[in-house]
């Protein structure tokens, strides 16, 4: 069974039909990217996921129900999503204690997952004080009360920096390696390459494609390699069957290929290496290509 | 639904609104009690020792009730004003339930703050020796009948907020309406409307007299209406609305 599933789902907002006809499934145990442009509806389609709005038509389900009639969803399901306030007067420990009250989990567990988002120290500061970034740990740390085996996440990290980014890419994968399904949507594809195992690309509210990175992406990656002896690396490269090509007099560039060929096929025709580099085709350009969007601000 | 209304008072409890509004009702009432403290001897005021003396000092915590019912106002509009309504309905996606523990951890703490500012009241007028320090059954009936108002008045407050949700305007309407509208009535030659308003009944409730007023129960009754009458189609809506 599918962790989520999405079908037929369409959302009119008065004239504004920001999620049409929308099917798509997340497989447990993966993160999944849920990808477009700003207005694709992916905001939409997350809070119909999760019970907070209404869809015109279609379903949106997590493990097979619909999100509202879980029982104390939080031990399913967590979710960080933008635009869910704190109020400034309450310290993040106290705003984790209401949530875990609600949801029937022990206090304790508070002062867990403050400590796995790094905010044991700031656990009694009023959140009116905090900064985005400590905003969204806060966010994450709610969604984690009930330790569900559901994350979705919503732009989750914007506010971040990059030491933040990548904190957060390796605690997703670690709870994804603990079991965890995630989903979790971006409008920046490049952050999102280096996590996710598949993507959603949704754009104008409907699905563009759906898929693993990797196929998304075209497999192999393209290796370059400067060298005084471009020309005789280029014959020991084709002599592999390698496609390769000269780049001006110092340069070889090798398509569809792993650095360990070319490593071996230097070393066996005994040349010289100045610097070598892989370039995987990035997801941001796949998506641009998919969706035919300029990266204009939409 | 226990651990629900746990979580909304510990909510309460962790809001500086909360505790802002219990010392406006503290500053109001004494405010109110130094004025008939001061009147003692003049004419027409009670004298010093009577039980009208006594009911006019207890009766000073009625306008510490207005904090009450803006505690009621604020704790269901400080979910959508502060946007914090999207994660208490993440955690509890019935939202009824949501609106009724609400209501319900407001009228559970209602009752022991009217208890606090008639022991601050009277503490106050025996401390100022105007009253006898001798607790009559009038006093305990009087506390008994301020814990009930108390209650309604808080519930007065979400059904107003859960009505209107905005919390400014949600603010402002009940002081408007109460301070304005329902004291303006007499001057219009409207008085017999009066036993049938909000704050007639719930002055009728909390024993006060004028003509017309009704009899405790059948006050009890209009004002539990009005708060039905906020409540229900405010709180469908907000079961029907997209949290965006």
């Amino acid at each position: 069974m599918s962790a989520i599933s999405v079908q037929g789902l369409t959302k009119r907002f008065g004239g504004v039909l920001a999620v049409d006809d929308l099917s798509f499934d997340v497989q447990p145990g993966t993160i999944t990217g849920f990808v477009g442009p700003n207005g694709a509806g992916k905001t939409t389609t997350l809070r119909i996921l999760l019970g907070l709005v209404r869809p015109t038509a279609g379903t949106a389900l997590v493990n097979g129900v619909r999100y509202a009639s879980l029982d104390r969803p939080a031990h399913h399901v967590g979710a960080v999503l933008e635009a869910s306030g704190f109020h400034p007067g309450r310290s993040a420990r106290d705003h984790l204690r209401v949530l875990a009250l609600a949801s029937g989990i022990p206090a304790a567990r508070v002062d867990a997952v403050l400590a796995e988002v790094d905010l044991a120290a700031a656990a009694r500061r009023r959140v009116g004080g905090f900064s985005l970034g400590m905003r969204q740990r806060l966010g994450l740390a709610a969604a984690l009360l009930g330790d569900p085996g559901i994350l979705i996440l919503d732009e989750p990290t914007n506010g971040l920096d990059p030491a933040g980014v990548h904190w957060l890419r390796t605690f997703l994968r670690s709870r994804v390696d603990g079991g965890c399904t995630v989903l979790v949507s971006s409008h920046l594809l490049a952050e999102l390459a280096l996590s996710a195992d598949s993507v959603v690309i949704v754009k104008d509210g409907r699905l563009v494609t759906q898929g693993p990175v990797a196929e998304l992406t075209g497999g192999g990656a393209t290796v370059r390699v400067r060298t005084p002896q471009a020309e005789q690396l280029r014959v020991a490269l084709t002599a592999r069957g390698v496609d390769a090509v000269l780049d001006g007099p110092d340069h070889v560039v090798a398509r569809d290929v792993g650095t360990e060929v070319v490593g071996q096929a230097v070393a066996q025709a005994g040349l010289v290496v100045y610097e070598m580099s892989a370039h995987r085709p990035a997801l941001e350009d796949a998506f641009l290509a998919l969706t035919g969007d300029e990266g204009s601000p939409s | 639904m226990t651990a629900l209304i746990r979580s909304e008072l510990l909510r309460l409890r962790t809001t500086r609104a909360t505790w802002g509004l219990l010392a406006a009702a503290l500053v109001l009432t004494l405010g109110w009690e130094a004025m008939v403290l001061s009147g003692i001897g003049g004419i027409d005021a009670p004298a010093r020792g009577s039980a009208e003396l006594r009911d006019a000092l207890l009766g000073s915590t009625g306008l510490g009730m207005f904090a009450v019912l803006m505690l009621g106002v604020v704790a269901a509009t400080s979910e959508f004003h502060h946007a914090t309504v999207t994660s208490t309905f993440l955690a509890t996606p019935r939202r009824g339930r949501v609106l009724g523990a609400k209501a319900a951890a407001c009228a559970l703490v209602a009752p022991p703050v009217a208890v606090l500012l008639l022991v601050v009241a009277w503490t106050t007028g025996v401390l100022a020796g105007a009253i006898s320090m001798t607790v009559e059954t009038e006093t305990l009936s009087v506390v008994a009948r301020s814990m009930v108002v108390a209650a309604c008045w808080a519930l007065l407050g979400i059904g107003v907020g859960v009505a209107i949700r905005n919390q400014t305007v949600a603010v402002i309407v009940p002081l408007v309406w109460f301070l304005v509208i329902e004291t303006l009535i007499p001057a219009y030659g409207l008085s017999w409307l009066l036993p049938w308003l909000p704050g007639g009944a719930m002055t009728a409730l909390a024993g006060g007299r004028y003509p017309g007023a009704q009899a405790a129960w059948v006050a009890f009754l209009v004002v539990m209406a009005y708060v039905l009458a906020l409540l229900v189609p405010g709180a469908r809506a907000i079961r029907r609305r997209d949290i965006t």
